[in-house]
């Protein structure tokens, strides 16, 4: 029974990755790529990237080289998963800084 | 009758309301200032430019010793070489600045009303450079350094006298410094108050967080993590690391009006730099 419940989860948590890998493609992966970017350029307008951000989209673009577009695209949808975080921070804080100040 | 009293206290509330949304460095420094001396009482002003050094007897005793040879003499030594060096149309660093570049390092960042920036020691050593035909150095390590240091070892003791001129623009800088100083940022979301005021004192693992009060009066320093000289503004890059933040560029504005905002918190304090740290 434990087994059966262990290929169930196991087969669970494939799933998703395995029908990635099926559905990307050079264009999916490209505008994954195009979406994040504009998403960091925000970010960094708000002098808040995140070294994440960057490093996952660093990954997409090695990955997208490579040619391997599932791997290329879930970096690229993390790296703007990252950004959107860092521009909902970037914006919360442009009220919240001032609770901080010493008086 | 009502309209007339909405108009009134209109009148009345809009000049205090404004009054109350302009920048007031001085009283931000008084506060500043207070803050830190209420939280930590026996700790006289002064003493706030020793950093950490305040908060652990075992580090203070430490750097008691290291400071009979100070690690960033070599650094005084060849900075002075450096500063003194002609530059190929014969002139010195000296010609670029007033006093001959001696004894003024306690004035700088200071703000620039031509360019509309702030300017920091490492960048007016720049600006020289460049106005003498030669490259900029690195503002975070290496000679630029060494140059720093040698020239604030020439203000040693003179207390920190940063201006911000009434010009907006200049107010401006501050205020987006200031800014920049308690804004959260990087993934882990911590600003530079979340350590350096709010945890000043603590400690984070085996390190003393040093209060922000004088922090920047011993730059440049001597690190022993890092083994050389740094600048403040390498000490802003490793800090926008440490909390998973992307640095900006070292003479990017957002650094130069951080600088600006964080000295003039100095000031009045005597100026120690360069400084040995952990």
């Amino acid at each position: 029974m434990k087994r059966l419940g262990a290929a169930v989860l196991l087969s669970v948590m494939i799933c998703p990755v395995v029908a990635l890998a099926g559905s990307a493609t050079k264009a999916s992966a490209d505008h994954a790529i195009a979406s994040a970017q504009t998403k960091m350029k925000i970010a960094a307008s708000n002098q808040d990237q995140w070294i994440a951000t960057v490093d996952a989209f660093k990954a997409a673009k090695a990955a997208e080289q490579k040619g391997d577009f599932a791997i290329a695209e879930a970096e690229a949808k993390h790296a703007a998963t990252l950004a959107d975080l860092s521009i909902a921070q970037a914006k919360a804080q442009k009220k919240l800084w001032q609770n901080e100040i010493v008086h | 009758m009502r309209l007339a009293f909405i108009a009134l206290a209109l009148t009345v509330s809009a000049p205090l309301a404004q009054a109350a949304s302009q920048p007031d460095p001085a009283a931000d420094m008084k506060a500043f200032q207070g803050y830190f001396l209420k939280q930590f009482p026996k700790l006289p002003l002064a003493a706030y430019v020793n950093g950490p050094y305040n908060f652990s007897k075992s580090e203070s005793d430490q750097w008691k010793q290291i400071m009979e040879f100070p690690p960033y003499q070599f650094a005084v030594d060849d900075g002075k070489k450096l500063f003194e060096t002609k530059f190929p149309d014969g002139k010195t660093y000296a010609s670029c600045f007033p006093n001959g570049g001696i004894g003024i390092a306690q004035n700088y960042p200071m703000f620039d009303a031509k360019t509309g920036k702030v300017v920091t020691l490492g960048i007016a050593i720049n600006r020289c450079r460049v106005a003498n035909g030669q490259k900029k150095l690195k503002l975070t390590v290496g000679p630029l350094a060494d140059i720093s240091a040698y020239m604030t070892s020439t203000s040693d003791g003179k207390p920190i006298n940063v201006v911000i001129p009434h010009n907006p623009k200049a107010l401006a800088a501050y205020e987006a410094g200031k800014e920049y100083f308690y804004t959260r940022r990087g993934q882990l979301n911590f600003s530079c108050a979340s350590c350096h005021v709010q945890a000043a004192g603590m400690h984070l693992r085996g390190d003393v967080l040093s209060p922000a009060l004088g922090l920047t009066a011993a730059f440049p320093l001597y690190r022993s993590s890092w083994g050389d000289m740094g600048t403040l503004v390498r000490r802003f890059i490793g800090c926008n690391q440490k909390v998973k933040s992307e640095p900006s560029k070292p003479d990017s504005t957002a650094y130069r009006d951080l600088a600006y905002f964080m000295t003039y918190m100095d000031n009045g304090l005597p100026e120690s730099g360069p400084g040995a740290r952990p």
